[in-house]
């Protein structure tokens, strides 16, 4: 009897070990520079080449180049302070330009809007530069109409987020795409909260504070339930606590698993 | 005869098989990064590796038959990283992988001034 109290002690003890040590951190490869998530300490990581964290990133700023992780949203916004380029409204990426190497791929960058990114497109007829911001003024292919729904979400995130944007006080070229039907419509976020496109008149300042209309919509709130059943998992089991992180960045996270786009690299 | 024999025996010997590695190190030496000692290391991917430290980041540098055989083993380096941020880059016969083990470099400054100085 005695034998069997200590097993059963000596399993308990086992659990609660794993427990505690909770599951191997996966590795995910990165390429470029790109935010660190506010679980892992924030910040901004600076390695321009391939290189690995133990974080995941999010499906809405991060386009999968290869088998890395390529970041697309505003690094300003996450508090990077080196050379950038503006742009307005969504363009197309030439990741591999970006990245410097020779895997052909044009991501989405969604953003409505000015906004900035560390890398320039190459001079091409698909793009106007306006005083020092870049418009894109070509037909977008079906692939960027199909994917807009999903990933203009990431309007959601920049939208309410407080840093330092570019002041584009120029006109639109024409043929810009943030002006032309069923590229620039409104923008229905995660909270069911309809976001004005930032569209900009002819010589009105363009500071980018979006409009945002509150409306009641019904459909959209069920995408908020979607995400919770996850995060009772980690807290059930006890594990991945400071893993995943908390904080709206890791909301979108989906462990690296992307679609997904720069100018010259680096090393 | 002999003299002569004897003579280039002892500079071919003294010469030896240059190590990539030197050129590499010197590099980032150049590049103002100070490196420490190279120590032998054991890893799965590599017959020939070194270790060493560049601040606190760990170094691996394993030298291999052809530049291909080093970009080959990009991908087993990274299981060298293991749970950590790092990166892993073949520069010619030299397969550099370099991990921040003890978080010391948090924005990757450190990894991202050795790699730009580790050319392909």
């Amino acid at each position: 009897m005695r034998n069997h109290i200590l097993v059963l002690l000596a399993v308990m003890v086992g659990l609660v070990g794993v427990a505690i040590a909770g599951p191997a951190m996966r590795q995910v490869r990165f390429v470029g520079t790109h935010p660190i998530p506010a679980s892992e300490g924030g910040g901004y990581c600076e390695i321009e080449g391939p290189h690995v964290h133990v974080y995941a990133a999010n499906k809405l700023e991060y386009r999968v180049h290869g088998r890395d992780n390529f970041f697309v949203g505003d690094p300003v916004a996450y508090g990077y302070d080196g050379p950038k380029k503006q742009y307005k409204g969504p363009h197309p990426i030439h990741v591999n330009a970006a990245v410097g190497d020779d895997q052909d791929d044009v991501e989405w960058c969604y953003i409505d809007g000015p906004h900035y990114h560390v890398f320039a497109e190459a001079p091409s007829p698909d793009f106007k530069v306006v005083g020092d911001t870049y418009f894109y003024v070509a037909e977008p292919p079906p692939a960027y109409v199909e994917a807009r729904p999903a990933m203009v979400k990431i309007n959601a995130i920049y939208t309410p987020m407080r840093y330092s944007r570019p002041v584009v006080d120029v006109e639109p070229p024409s043929g810009w795409i943030g002006v032309r039907a069923g590229f620039g419509g409104p923008v229905v976020d995660v909270e069911g909260d309809v976001v004005a496109p930032v569209i900009v008149a002819p010589g009105v300042h363009a500071e980018v504070v979006a409009p945002v209309v509150r409306a009641e919509i019904v459909a959209p709130r069920v995408e908020v339930v979607v995400p919770a059943p996850s995060l009772e998992i980690g807290i059930g089991v006890g594990v991945g606590v400071g893993v995943g992180g908390g904080g709206r960045y890791h909301e979108h996270h989906d462990n690296g698993r992307h679609n997904g786009w720069g100018k010259k690299r680096h090393w | 005869m002999r003299w002569v024999f004897a003579l280039a025996l002892v500079a071919g010997c003294s010469k030896g098989p240059e190590d990539p590695r030197a050129d590499l190190v010197a590099k980032w030496k150049e590049g103002g990064i100070t490196v420490g000692a190279m120590e032998p290391a054991q890893a799965g991917f590599g017959a020939d590796c070194k270790q060493t430290t560049v601040k606190a980041l760990e170094v691996l540098l394993c030298t291999y038959q052809s530049p291909e055989a080093a970009k080959a083993a990009e991908d087993p380096a990274l299981t060298w990283i293991g749970e950590a941020t790092g990166a892993a880059k073949a520069s010619g016969k030299v397969l550099v992988a370099v991990v921040d083990r003890r978080k010391t470099d948090p924005s990757g400054k450190t990894i991202n001034q050795l790699m730009k100085l580790t050319p392909k």
